[in-house]
């Protein structure tokens, strides 16, 4: 098992440097760079040409690319150019509060959706399951600066429960979290469900029934264990996503996360800023991914198996 | 009554209702079963063999499964108006049940140990690390050694997978244990340790067994009784005796010329022309007629009623009230 861990952990090395190499080429193709963000007018353009002799700029792309990863490994990934303050501090001052709300959003998104699905697979084509379908279609077809609007009309302004801005206190995180959990458990729902349909079938479920054992157990110790796999996996895929912050419930709930500080970045031209957040972005995906293939192994016996060979 | 009946069932009707049509898998059949004592349950694949097992514990795949009719009494109460928590109480402590497939029957996430401790813990009270101690002794009795109950199914041969299908039903001592094809899947060498040892757990605990299989061979080694079941009826019922030796509806007969000739090695198989009919339209008389060498016109036509010869022998044929009709038996058993 350590061996798989750490085979894992190893595995991190090449895909990291093919995103961040990816990342670095097509900000590299986008007109413009920081030089003309920083010094626009106010210098020639022959004096930004020779700036950028100066600077490195003109060298070969993969030249440019090793400086630039040889400089990241020693914890320095450039300043930016708008905010003149290093872009590794830039990033940490907003990453924990974007990490917090993706947290809470897909345990919301869960609580939400195991429990729908569940009910949805376990009464197939009746009443219940369409309700549950119905529901999780609304969900993701809500759009999130709406959704967000109204849990803030109805929370924070009519019955003033709870903050609607800001991440000042624990009670400020619950609206956001709702309004992207909402969001995530739509897609989760019909996963549990579809997986659910499939076990609930299975030979074994009969065994365990012709033991003794109440429903409730079949259900959600026996048949959701052997369903966890695609929801697991569809749940992560979601808080990945989430990592990388998100710019509309960001704004509406003025949350200093890292989607905005990612397209504030993008418009300022701030290139070094742009290719700090992205390749620190997927380096979180990355590690969460890493995480999920480890549980897999815990949730099944056969695939923990196949990695102990 | 001065005899104990563990199994009732009386007038037992299932179907499944499908987009295809309704397939009427059981079609009213009558089984008792005495303490002690064992019944085989013979028969094609389809015959409704199964089915007429999972409704013993009221267990027939829903929505499609519908038991229509019957009443079905262990220990003299209905299986079929008990409530839910009663249906809990009595599987896998009144009535458990040997599964068919060993590779399907067992959750692959849990440890073969968990399995068995589970029916353990639910039916006798006892604390968890009780039933897991049980679970091992329980495994021992199967023949797996103690080591293997925390390996997952994944990591056991067909075989044990079938040992441990058979120690989850044994674990809780039911009064009656419905093997269905518990050696189907196993080596021909291991067959004969697996029908010894529930065999000599039957003894031990005086169990009642309804053993479903197309094996006649198994049939005479451990039942008393046998039930020939065909398209969902029971065509013949009667001690060993009867049905081996003074066979008289003609689908057992078929049935044992069927059978490979060990003597006579050489003979070719005599296979029953035809096939079973579909199940969504049965015919209106009897139900073997299509395929049945003795069948008159009038087979087709009336529906069969049991026939009783003695006590314990049961033919739903017609044509055996006729003075001049006999089955020949093409071997010797």
């Amino acid at each position: 098992m350590h061996r798989y861990v750490f085979k894992r952990i190893l595995l991190l090395i090449p895909i990291m440097l093919a995103v961040s190499f990816v990342v670095y080429f097509i900000v590299d193709l986008a007109p413009g760079d920081d030089i003309d963000a920083i010094y626009g007018n106010e210098l020639t353009a022959e004096q930004k040409d020779e700036l950028r002799e100066e600077l490195g700029y003109n060298d070969p792309l993969v030249i440019r690319y090793a400086r630039y990863m040889g400089k990241l490994l020693t914890g320095d990934m450039g300043t930016s150019s708008f905010y003149h303050e290093p872009v590794m501090k830039l990033y940490f001052s907003k990453f924990p509060a974007t990490l917090n709300l993706a947290f809470w959003g897909i345990i919301v998104a869960l609580l939400i959706a195991i429990p729908l699905g569940i009910i949805a697979a376990v009464h197939q084509n009746t009443l219940i399951d369409s309700a549950s379908m119905i529901l999780g279609l609304l969900g993701m077809s809500m759009p999130n600066f709406w959704f967000g609007l109204m849990l803030i009309i109805l929370f924070s302004l009519t019955l003033g429960w709870l903050p609607s801005f800001g991440n000042e206190s624990w009670t400020s995180v619950i609206l956001p979290a709702v309004t992207v959990g909402v969001g995530q458990a739509a897609l989760l729902i019909r996963t549990t469900r579809s997986s659910m349909l499939e076990v609930i079938r299975q030979d074994y479920l009969r065994t365990v029934r012709a033991k003794g054992v109440n429903e409730r157990t079949v259900i959600y110790h026996h048949a959701l264990r052997n369903a966890l796999i695609p929801i697991i996996t569809a749940a992560g895929t979601q808080l990945g996503i989430a990592l990388g912050g998100s710019v509309v419930v960001e704004s509406v709930f003025a949350w200093p996360g890292v989607g905005k500080l990612t397209i504030d970045a993008f418009n300022t031209r701030d290139t070094t800023l742009v290719v700090g957040c992205l390749i620190l972005t997927t380096a979180f995906s990355s590690i969460l991914m890493m995480l999920i293939d480890i549980i897999y192994a815990f949730v099944d016996p056969r695939i923990k198996a196949r990695y102990m060979n | 009554m001065a005899e104990e009946l563990v199994l009732d069932i009386k007038d037992l009707v299932v179907r499944y209702d499908t987009d295809a049509g309704s397939v009427k898998a059981v079609n009213g059949i009558n089984l008792k079963l005495r303490r002690k004592r064992s019944i085989g349950l013979v028969g094609e694949t389809g015959a409704g063999k199964t089915t007429t097992a999972l409704a013993i514990l009221n267990l027939v795949p829903e929505p499609a499964g519908v038991i229509k009719n019957g009443s079905i009494l262990v220990d003299g109460k209905n299986i079929l108006a008990m409530s839910e928590s009663e249906l809990q109480k009595t599987r896998g402590k009144g009535v458990s049940m040997i599964f068919q497939d060993p590779m399907t029957a067992l959750n692959p996430v849990f440890t073969v140990g968990e399995q068995i401790a589970e029916s353990i813990r639910i039916h006798e009270g006892v604390s968890e690390k009780e039933a897991m101690r049980r679970a091992v002794e329980m495994l021992e009795i199967v023949g797996i050694a103690a080591n293997r109950v925390n390996d997952y199914p994944h990591q056991l041969s067909g075989g044990m997978k079938q040992r441990v299908v058979i120690a989850i039903a044994l674990a809780c001592r039911a009064k009656l244990l419905i093997a269905d094809e518990p050696t189907t899947a196993l080596d021909v060498t291991i067959q004969a340790q697996v029908l010894e040892l529930i065999r000599s757990y039957r003894e031990k605990y005086d169990t009642a067994m309804l053993l479903i299989t197309h094996d006649l061979g198994i049939v005479a080694e451990s039942c008393d009784e046998v039930a020939v079941m065909y398209a969902g009826n029971i065509v013949e019922y009667g001690t060993l005796e009867d049905v081996f030796n003074q066979t008289k509806h003609p689908y057992t007969e078929g049935l044992f010329n069927s059978l490979p000739n060990i003597i006579e090695r050489r003979s070719k198989l005599t296979p029953i022309p035809g096939m079973v009919p579909d199940p969504t339209e049965l015919p209106e008389g009897c139900v073997f007629a299509e395929r049945c060498a003795y069948a008159t016109d009038e087979c087709g036509k009336t529906v069969q009623a049991d026939q009783w010869l003695s006590d314990t022998h049961m033919v739903r044929c017609s044509r055996y009230c006729e003075p001049d009709f006999n089955i020949i038996r093409r071997i010797k058993t």
